[in-house]
């Protein structure tokens, strides 16, 4: 068994992981009910997809241009997806985007209601263990 | 050529173009402003994986170029609309220069 085959059936195997979870993504984008759900499924799936396709055109490819070009690549985007998607879902709560139903607890929205005369850190605290008690109750 | 590589290549390029499909029905459809900046940024990821799945296909190097650069300018968008969202609310506040503060919701300034 050559190298080269070796390395092709690995190829395989992370693009069908990397394709997975591209699809993954966008299926979550298309489905999720608001825009904070939607933000959580993009940015993780397209990350981890976007791992899997580079490692794959690494191990099939192979000449050491595509592999530092796809180690750059990668690494910009573990970079540059959470900044961009925090930006976008602070930008969001900002702008006030309606959110799910079925939402549990916003605790921006608490501390900013809250934050001009409370500025002790204990309190939010206590606030924020004593809610996640009553959630788990 | 691998033959099962091959058929992938081929599989990974309908895949991406389907996930680009629906990032596009959402982008359309979105009801808050950051619905559609977020299918776009989720595009261009696709877009650049589209790019490195036709790399594979032809065994060349010389694809990876065109898939930084849809990357760089995918983050720089969000980056952008994310500072224009969260900005939008105290520039409606503001009214125009040259409009009377009276009518700063009737006049040009609030088209922006």
């Amino acid at each position: 068994m050559s190298w080269q085959l070796f390395f092709d059936t690995l190829a395989v195997f992370l693009l069908i992981v990397g394709l997975f979870f591209m699809l993954v993504g966008a299926v979550g984008v298309f489905r999720l009910p608001d825009a904070y759900h939607r933000l959580h499924a993009a940015s993780k799936c397209s990350t981890l997809g976007m791992m899997g396709l580079a490692a794959a055109a690494c191990l099939h490819v192979g000449t050491p241009d595509v592999i530092a070009k796809s180690v750059a690549l990668v690494l910009f985007i573990f970079v540059s997806t959470p900044v961009g998607s925090h930006m976008l879902a602070k930008a969001a709560h900002r702008d006030r985007a309606p959110q799910w139903g079925g939402t549990l607890s916003d605790e921006l929205a608490e501390d900013k209601a809250g934050g001009e005369n409370k500025t002790a850190c204990d309190t939010t605290v206590s606030k924020s263990k004593k809610k996640s008690k009553t959630r788990a109750a | 050529m691998h033959l099962p590589l091959m058929w992938l290549t081929h599989i990974g390029v309908v895949v991406l173009i389907a996930g680009i499909l629906l990032c596009l029905w959402r982008m359309v459809k979105g009801p808050h402003l950051a619905d559609r900046v977020l299918a776009g940024d989720t595009m261009a990821m696709l877009v650049a994986g589209l790019v490195i799945v036709l790399a594979v296909k032809y065994s060349s190097g010389l694809f990876f170029d065109a898939a930084l650069v849809v990357a760089i300018l995918g983050f720089v968008s969000t980056v952008a609309f994310a500072q224009y969202i969260g900005a939008k609310k105290k520039f409606a506040d503001i009214p125009a220069p040259g409009s009377d503060p009276g009518d700063a919701g009737t006049g040009e300034g609030g088209a922006a």
